[in-house]
């Protein structure tokens, strides 16, 4: 639970420039620190000081945010927004707390009144986006994505996040496009790797879905991203592969939706086929034209999978 | 028998670089992936993005470990001034005068000038003319301004042009006070790097406020976003009672850099002497949410005092709070906390005073006459 609020009359002494900008520096600390409790008392008492100061109210709308309190975190923020309505740092926040209570259409109007002021502001440009996408409205957020990149096109984020809505509208190969720049500007772009592994998958290119999921994979290991793997080897007839993926999933996670019914067909397959990719990673991508798939031991096999 | 010794291991492998890999030929492209003990098999596409990825985290950053030249400029700059005496002297070399400067500048540092001056003699000696900037620095801080002097005069006529010898030469003269010669410095200076704004800010110390803004306007065409630049020549305009251009200019400065107290401040200042109470007190208003300057709290405490008695009372106990001996916030105080009736005589009194000589200068009661 929360400490009491600011604003009590009874509380408050002579104000003293020192002694606020102590209990602001103090409060900085602990919150760097992590220690929300005692970062909220002292912006609370920040506030008992001089109850008009923006960049206090904003302050303790973090600490409560981190707290989990969204309603007052909302709240503190609005009162630094009646403070100082061109606050960009408050709008930002309000929108990032709207954001988590999932009220996207008035997250989209806050991050509107930041680009009122200023319609370069990057963070918000993309942020707004995102919002738009949740909200479904793809051209509006293309649009962002855009504007966004006309700024910085080498903006990794903003290639994905309009390939990610490319790929909702159906424009498989834009969105690989875009995919691909975002990986060329950041090749440690995790997102952009799993968006690539949907957009294959929907392509119905199986030897690239299962590439992309495993340099997603290097980056961080989570239990969907197995069974995705798995899926693609299931499609490419490498039972053995997509059997170990479904049982690396459901170690990670045993309640993981659909996992189950994989494996059991993982297992159906393996009696029936089990193709061996060997040290081929890029088993199920042939390439007619491509002297390493010349050379290449297991070709025969390759080509029969590869769409 | 005897022992050969180790075998040596060889150098390490040199990595190819980026381009390179990007553009390799499918043999070559093998043959770095099999040299770099990666998987040479599959598809040109794959083979040539293993490699890269193995460039991307297999390269290491050399490990970067300060040497004892490094060490002791740390060391004199985070203030331990022995420590880097020490260091400093067993960096000494016969032919490299950088050490001797740096021994000095602990020496200085240390309080030690006597030692700081030989040391800089030394590098001096050995042909590093700068250092007769840094004898000059320690000779004023050993209280001999016109040896200083003499030694930066003796840079100049080596390097007539050495903008920072010039710089040195302004700043030791600003301390004595001889304006006009610092002022000469800062018009080379403006000469040598064609910015205005240093000469202007040493005339304006030289209440020369018509020079001062001429400099700063044409500083001003240059950089015309130089809110800075712009809140020193509306003072200037100000100073010289030129209220309207002066207006006008702080508030294009405070259009550029809105969160600047100083700015608005002096905003403010202009707009009440121009009569314009309630924006002034507004814009001190904005000015005291971005900075509790006392400066700012003074000013708005002034201009409320006859209207709202209490807030500027208020506003003076911040100032005090803050500096107890302020002797504006202690007048102003005294003066708010006056009883009524004396305190309305006073205001009367001071209007009085005031009328005729607003007069003069007011067309209107000109042809009232």
């Amino acid at each position: 639970m929360s400490a009491p609020g600011p604003g009590t009359e009874h509380g408050r002494f002579l104000p003293s420039v020192v002694t606020l900008e102590e209990s602001m520096r103090a409060g900085k600390r602990s919150l760097a620190e992590g220690r929300l409790g005692e970062a909220l008392d002292h912006f609370n008492a920040a506030l008992r000081l001089k109850p008009r100061y923006d960049v206090a109210w904003i302050a303790r709308g973090q600490v409560l945010k981190f707290q989990g309190s969204h309603d007052l975190a909302l709240r503190a923020f609005a009162e630094a927004l009646v403070l100082k309505p061109e606050n960009d740092e408050a709008w930002m926040a309000l929108a990032s707390v709207l954001h988590g209570m999932r009220r996207f259409e008035e997250e989209v109007e806050a991050y509107d009144e930041i680009l009122k002021q200023n319609p370069r502001n990057v963070e918000a440009l993309i942020n707004k986006g995102a919002a738009l996408h949740a909200v479904r409205k793809y051209d509006v957020a293309l649009a962002c994505y855009d504007a966004v990149l006309e700024m910085r096109p080498e903006y990794a984020p903003a290639w994905n996040n309009k390939g990610a809505t490319l790929l909702r509208r159906g424009k498989l190969d834009g969105a690989l496009e875009a995919f691909a720049r975002a990986i060329h500007f950041d090749p440690d772009l995790f997102d952009a790797y799993v968006n690539e592994v949907f957009a294959y998958q929907k392509k119905g290119k199986h030897g690239e879905a299962v590439i992309a999921a495993d340099r997603a994979l290097r980056l961080r290991e989570t239990p969907w991203l197995w069974h995705l793997k798995g899926l693609s080897h299931l499609a490419l007839l490498e039972s053995s592969l997509a059997l170990r993926c479904f049982e690396r999933a459901l170690e990670l996670d045993p309640e993981l939706k659909g996992a189950r019914g994989a494996l059991r067909k993982a297992r159906d397959l393996r009696k029936l086929v089990d193709l061996y990719r060997g040290v081929y990673e890029c088993f199920g991508t042939f390439d007619a034209t491509d002297p390493g798939c010349e050379e290449c031991e297991i070709q025969a096999r390759c080509r029969e999978v590869t769409r | 028998m005897r022992d050969p010794g180790a075998v040596p291991g060889g150098d390490p492998v040199s990595l190819p670089s980026a381009a390179e890999v990007e553009h390799a030929e499918w043999p070559a492209l093998k043959e770095v992936a099999s040299t770099l003990g990666l998987n040479p098999k599959g598809r040109s596409a794959i083979v040539r993005q293993r490699i890269l990825d193995h460039l991307r985290t297999a390269r290491e950053e050399a490990e970067w470990r300060p040497g004892k030249a490094e060490q002791a400029v740390l060391l004199t700059h985070l203030g331990f001034a022995d420590a880097a005496v020490k260091l400093w002297e067993a960096t000494i070399s016969l032919d490299s005068p950088a050490p001797w400067v740096g021994l000095g500048t602990a020496y200085e540092r240390a309080g030690m000038l006597e030692e700081a001056v030989k040391c800089f003699d030394r590098a001096i000696q050995m042909g590093d003319v700068a250092a007769r900037l840094h004898k000059a620095h320690a000779l004023t801080r050993a209280g001999a301004p016109d040896l200083a002097l003499a030694e930066i005069d003796r840079t100049l006529a080596d390097r007539p042009g050495d903008t920072r010898a010039w710089a040195h030469r302004a700043a030791l003269i600003e301390s004595t006070g001889r304006w006009e010669e610092a002022i000469a410095a800062h018009t080379r200076i403006a000469d040598l790097t064609h910015n205005r704004f240093g000469l202007a800010r040493a005339l304006m110390k030289a209440l020369r406020f018509q020079e001062a803004e001429a400099a700063l306007a044409s500083h001003l065409a240059d950089h015309p976003e130089d809110a800075v630049a712009g809140n020193n020549r509306g003072v200037c305009l100000a100073k010289l009672g030129r209220w309207k251009e002066a207006l006008d200019v702080l508030r294009r400065a405070a259009a550029i850099h809105g969160s600047d107290a100083g700015i608005l401040n002096n905003l403010a200042c202009v707009l009440s002497a121009m009569g314009k109470t309630d924006e002034a007190l507004r814009k001190l208003r904005a000015a005291r949410r971005i900075s509790e300057d006392p400066r700012v709290l003074l000013n708005e405490a002034m201009l409320l005092e006859r209207k709202m008695p209490a807030v500027a009372q208020e506003r003076y106990a911040r100032v005090l709070a803050v500096s107890p001996k302020k002797p504006e916030a202690l007048a102003g105080k005294r003066s708010v906390t006056r009883p009524r009736k004396k305190a309305t005589k006073r205001v009367v009194k001071a209007r009085r005073k005031r009328r005729p000589a607003k007069a003069k200068t007011s067309p209107k009661r000109r042809h009232r006459r």
